[in-house]
């Protein structure tokens, strides 16, 4: 090999291997601008304080939500002691029911009997009275015929033997009759005394039998009671863990909201810490994701608000959608009624303006909490395509389908100027950056330069291979995708699709083509590596100038970086789904895409921060 | 056709000289140069049923068309407009289309269950799904047997723009084969030669006569009697050359129907309809937009809107509508979920079409589909049906059957019916 093409080689390849982005051999790259600081310091030191509030919410919300599952759990706890207490206190109850079901049973048997007996008790004391007056009878009687026996021998003259006899006789009797009292009386007696005894026994045995019913309906009350609270236990047992699940969920959701914004915190403090110590420069190779913002519908343009805290996206819906980069929280601004491709800001970051494919442009306050439309304009007849607010911020400019650009007061959205020209749709404008004029391209690569002020088209530039007629079709294929100035404006690019061989099919090749604004002349034609076949959906200069990134369709899609004198990229980073929009954040070190999966995706480009560098301790197997 | 006996005799040395000839010039017979009168040119028209069709090559999207659904998950970024039909929406493409839906019906529940283009063009234009070995006609070509007069000059099926191919009249013969009119002009060779006066046409034509009749006699089969009939049809062109004198369309006519092919076919289209063509075909490419759909929808259907608004509006005014069906169709529709190049891709599940004119009721709309167009709901038709509907709105009978070699084909399949919803 000839060895001055060999040493050309090695010098390319070092080129490649640096890890920042040198300046282009060929044409010197401008001066970056002078600056004391990095602005990415500045937006790290904005987004570590937001973050930091961030945590400090979040913290309080994982307190909440922990205090919220304890104070669940302790109801499960006292539930749970609840239910055994109950179910002790059922069985003891229960037991004590059956006890005294016994008890009564044979209380209430003793009782019968003791009746019994009482009955019979009494029918022999009845007899034993009647025994006792029997023989209290009789013996009076004995004791009357005594008397008169011994009145008859007191009375008789003659006291005979046998009056004597019949007065020994008498008075034997009525010992006789006496006895047989006495022991009557005495039957009598233990009548009486047995009867006394039974119905004392049967006092008690009611008394007993009393009780022990009382005792018996305290224990069904009690076991009711118990009973009640066991369903109230198993009730809240059921319940309390379906109240708990949210809560429990919530607490994960705040725990892992929590950690994830406390390690974003520690990145963007090493970040601080990193870019104190080195210049943080762009690094397209070092992209990795960092943030994923999911919607229901294609997203299919994004930008950042210069403040840098938030992203917002347009979709394949009506809305516009803006997410906080620090808090995730998701706005969506309703008003249109079409989808919207292109919106612009006031360079005071306070306003935007939106403009949608049912024809209309809405005005906005960017950072209201719920921004509602200020201002509602009809701007275009069909698609409004393009818009572009100037930067001193007192215009804006539209393109539509109805192939014009339109000139609007930004101050009160009155017609300033209608510029006719264009033969096609009208896909995009821009302001040049020293606001003196405005470019627009239509579907078949025409650009037109126009004059702010005079509104004249001062010169036309020609993308025409931006478009192409299909003849098998018999369809134009073609339009400016995307359209940005770098580097103060000497450089325009432009994107779409080119060398279209079935417009229908869409296959042709992603492509940006670039502009020497100063003479018009086409510097480079941009297409990605080997055999993309696709369309490039839009383009955009780092706020360096140095280089730009194309995102587009591409099986499924890319983002693709090139140096402004580079024909093909220097970087291709393969994204999920197509992607249809691209743009930096101010800070120059990060970038989002707006997808076809439905999602607007933020990615890191600035240099690696040394936890990022860390490779993962291999697992003990 | 080339037995030996022709290839060496006389008769076919001389047929081919004599063939060598005819390219320049067709030849008919002389009879029909007579035939064609203005009043019975009229009378044909006054009792005859025609047919127009305005074939969407490439299948159009029925929800940026008939069937839109704006606001949802797949409705895309075009709204829905009233029509002059209350409670009825088309796609804001459409908005002239929009002020004549008083005359077109709409069948919103087709499902053909077929995605691809050749599959879906022959199920739409024949009423049957694609039959290996055999061809039905296409409605062109059916409708030019049944309805076009025996005794006509005229062509029975006329075709402007792409598409119109000989296959397309299957076994019916070369009279039912359409007649392209490619890029609007007028067929080949309608005029005479130069320096060929009508006298010495006669008698060219006579001789030819002579020499095909004495061909025929012990050798008359199908091929020569088709071929007997193209010159004979090519001569009755040659007596109609006045229809196709796209001259006569009035400069007010061509501002009204607006710029571009589409519209200089619509107008040709109305000219065929008022000189009494059985069937038109007007087509119109290309809706196959797998990617950016919404882009060539605007321009598609940008072209396609006032000029066929504009020729239904001129039918119903000239009172030609009432006997003249129009039925606007292609193979398929588009699929809801738009693909990742803001495309749409084939679609035969849950689609439309529109049809208005003789014999159907405007303003009726039949089947629907569901929220986000990805199923039919009610009332799901395929091209047998629409074959039936077809039929019976010309006062064709649909069961009979066409006759091939002897053998019965059904015209329309038997297991489907007609919509009677939108027939009057």
């Amino acid at each position: 090999m000839n060895s001055r093409l060999l040493c050309a080689l090695v010098l390319l390849s070092l080129t490649f291997c640096l890890q920042t982005i040198a300046p282009a051999e060929g044409p010197p790259a401008p001066p970056l601008p002078e600056m004391s600081a990095h602005p990415a310091i500045d937006f790290a030191k904005g987004d570590a304080a937001r973050q930091q509030k961030l945590v400090q919410k979040l913290t309080t919300d994982a307190s909440k939500a922990t205090a919220a599952v304890t104070a669940v759990n302790q109801e499960i706890a006292a539930a749970t002691k609840s239910k055994s207490e109950s179910q002790k206190s059922i069985q003891t109850a229960t037991a004590s029911i059956k006890k005294s079901q016994q008890a009564i049973k044979t209380t209430q048997a003793k009782i019968a009997q003791k009746k019994k007996e009482l009955q019979a008790a009494k029918k022999q004391l009845e007899q034993a009275s009647a025994k006792v007056k029997q023989s209290s009878a009789t013996a009076k009687k004995a004791e009357e015929l005594l008397k008169e026996t011994e009145k008859k021998l007191t009375d008789s003259e003659n006291k005979t033997d046998d009056l004597k006899q019949a007065v020994e006789k008498a008075k034997s009797e009525l010992k006789k009759t006496q006895n047989t009292a006495n022991k009557s009386q005495e039957g009598l007696k233990t009548a009486e005394t047995k009867l006394a005894a039974l119905t004392k026994e049967l006092q008690l045995a009611e008394t007993k039998l009393k009780s022990t019913t009382t005792a018996l309906a305290t224990s069904e009350i009690q076991k009711k009671k118990s009973e009640a609270a066991l369903k109230l236990a198993d009730s809240s047992l059921k319940q309390l863990p379906k109240k708990a699940k949210p809560l429990t969920d919530t607490k994960k959701l705040a725990d892992t909201k929590l950690l994830q914004a406390s390690t974003k915190l520690t990145r963007i403090q090493e970040k601080l810490t990193l870019f104190a110590a080195t210049r943080p420069a762009a690094t397209p190779q070092n992209i990795r994701l960092t943030q994923t913002f999911k919607h229901n519908r294609p997203m299919i343009s994004c930008r950042f608000d210069d403040s840098g805290d938030y992203i917002f996206s347009g979709a394949m819906d009506n809305s516009l959608h803006r997410w906080d980069l620090i808090d995730s929280t998701k706005t969506t601004l309703d008003g249109h009624k079409s989808w919207i491709r292109r919106f612009d800001f006031s360079p005071d970051g306070k306003s935007l303006i939106t403009g949608a494919y049912e024809g209309q442009l809405i005005w906005w306050q960017t950072l209201a909490n719920s921004p509602s439309p200020q201002k509602t304009i009809k701007a275009h007849h069909g698609y409004v395509r393009a818009v572009a607010i100037s930067p001193d911020g007192s215009l804006l400019a539209t393109g539509g389908n109805d192939n014009l650009v339109k000139i609007w007061s930004t101050t009160d959205g009155s017609l300033v100027k209608e510029l006719a020209g264009h033969e096609r749709h009208v896909y995009n404008v821009a302001f040049h950056p020293n606001g003196q004029h405005i470019v627009s391209g239509d579907l078949m690569g025409v650009l037109k330069i126009w004059e702010v002020g005079s509104w004249n088209n001062v010169r036309d530039l020609n993308a025409g291979v931006l478009t192409k007629y299909d003849t098998t079709f018999r369809a134009d294929c073609g339009g400016f995708r995307g359209m940005d100035f770098g580097q103060e404006g000497k450089l325009l690019a432009v994107a779409g699709i080119s060398a279209v061989s079935n417009a229908f099919a869409g296959i042709g090749v992603p492509t940006v083509v670039l502009f020497d604004w100063a003479t018009g002349k086409q510097l480079q034609v941009m297409t990605p590596p080997g055999n993309t076949r696709g369309t490039c959906w839009s383009v955009r200069f780092h706020p360096t100038g140095r280089f730009l990134a194309g995102a587009g369709s591409a099986s499924p899609g890319g983002i693709w970086f090139w140096k402004i004198d580079e024909a093909k990229p220097f970087f291709s980073f393969k994204t999920t789904s197509a992607a249809y929009d691209v743009d930096f954040h101010p800070d120059g070190l990060r970038l989002a895409v707006s997808l076809y999966d439905k999602t607007v995706r933020v990615y890191d480009i600035g240099p690696k921060l040394p936890s990022e560098k860390k490779k993962p301790v291999a697992k003990k197997k | 056709m080339h037995g030996r006996q022709a290839c060496n005799s006389t008769e076919h040395f001389s047929r081919r000289n004599f063939l060598q000839g005819v390219t320049g010039g067709a030849l008919g017979m002389a009879g029909f140069s007579g035939m064609v009168q203005a009043e019975s040119a009229k009378k044909l028209i006054s009792q005859q049923k025609q047919v127009v069709v305005f074939w969407l090559s490439g299948g159009m999207s029925q929800l940026e068309s008939w069937d839109p659904k704006p606001g949802t998950d797949y409705g895309g970024p075009f709204q829905a407009i009233p029509t002059s039909v209350p409670g009825v929406h088309i796609s804001e493409l459409l908005p002239h289309t929009a002020k004549q839906m008083h005359h077109l019906a709409l069948v919103r529940g087709i499902n053909i269950r077929e995605n691809n283009h050749s599959k879906g063009s022959i199920f739409m234009q024949t009423g049957h799904k694609e039959t290996p070995g055999f061809q039905y006609p296409y409605l062109g070509s059916a409708f030019s047997e049944q309805l076009n007069p025996a005794e006509s000059p005229l062509p029975g099926y006329v075709c402007i723009g792409r598409g119109g191919s000989p296959k397309e009249a299957a076994f019916l013969g070369p009279r039912n084969v359409p007649l392209t009119l490619a890029e609007g002009k007028p067929p080949q060779n309608l005029v005479a030669p130069k320096g060929l006066s009508p006298e010495a046409d006669r008698k060219r034509r006579e001789f030819r006569s002579k020499l095909s009749k004495r061909f025929s006699l012990g050798r008359r089969s199908a091929e020569t009697e088709i071929y007997n009939a193209s010159y004979d049809q090519a001569a009755a062109l040659m007596t109609q050359k006045d229809i196709f004198d796209f001259s006569k369309i009035s400069k007010e006519d061509v501002a009204r129907y607006g710029k571009g092919d589409f519209a200089r076919n619509c107008l040709i289209a109305r000219q065929m309809v008022e000189s009494g063509i059985t069937f038109t075909k007007v087509t119109h490419t290309n809706y196959d937009s797998h990617s950016e759909n919404f882009n060539f929808h605007l321009e598609q259907l940008g072209e396609f809107d006032r000029p066929f608004a504009t020729f239904m509006s001129d039918l119903a005014d000239h009172g030609l509508l009432e006997h003249t069906l129009v039925i606007c169709m292609c193979e398929f529709g588009r699929t809801p979920k738009i693909n990742p190049r803001m495309g749409r891709d084939h679609w035969g599940t849950a689609w439309s079409i529109a049809l208005g004119g003789c014999g159907i009721k405007g303003g009726a709309v039949v089947g629907k589909t569901n929220a986000n167009g990805t199923k039919v709901i009610d009332r799901e038709v395929d091209g047998g049906h629409l074959f039936h509907t077809y039929y019976r709105a010309v006062g064709l009978d649909p069961s009979e059957p066409f006759y091939h070699n002897g053998r019965p084909f059904e015209k329309a399949n038997p297991k489907a019916n007609p919509l009677t919803e939108i027939l009057s």
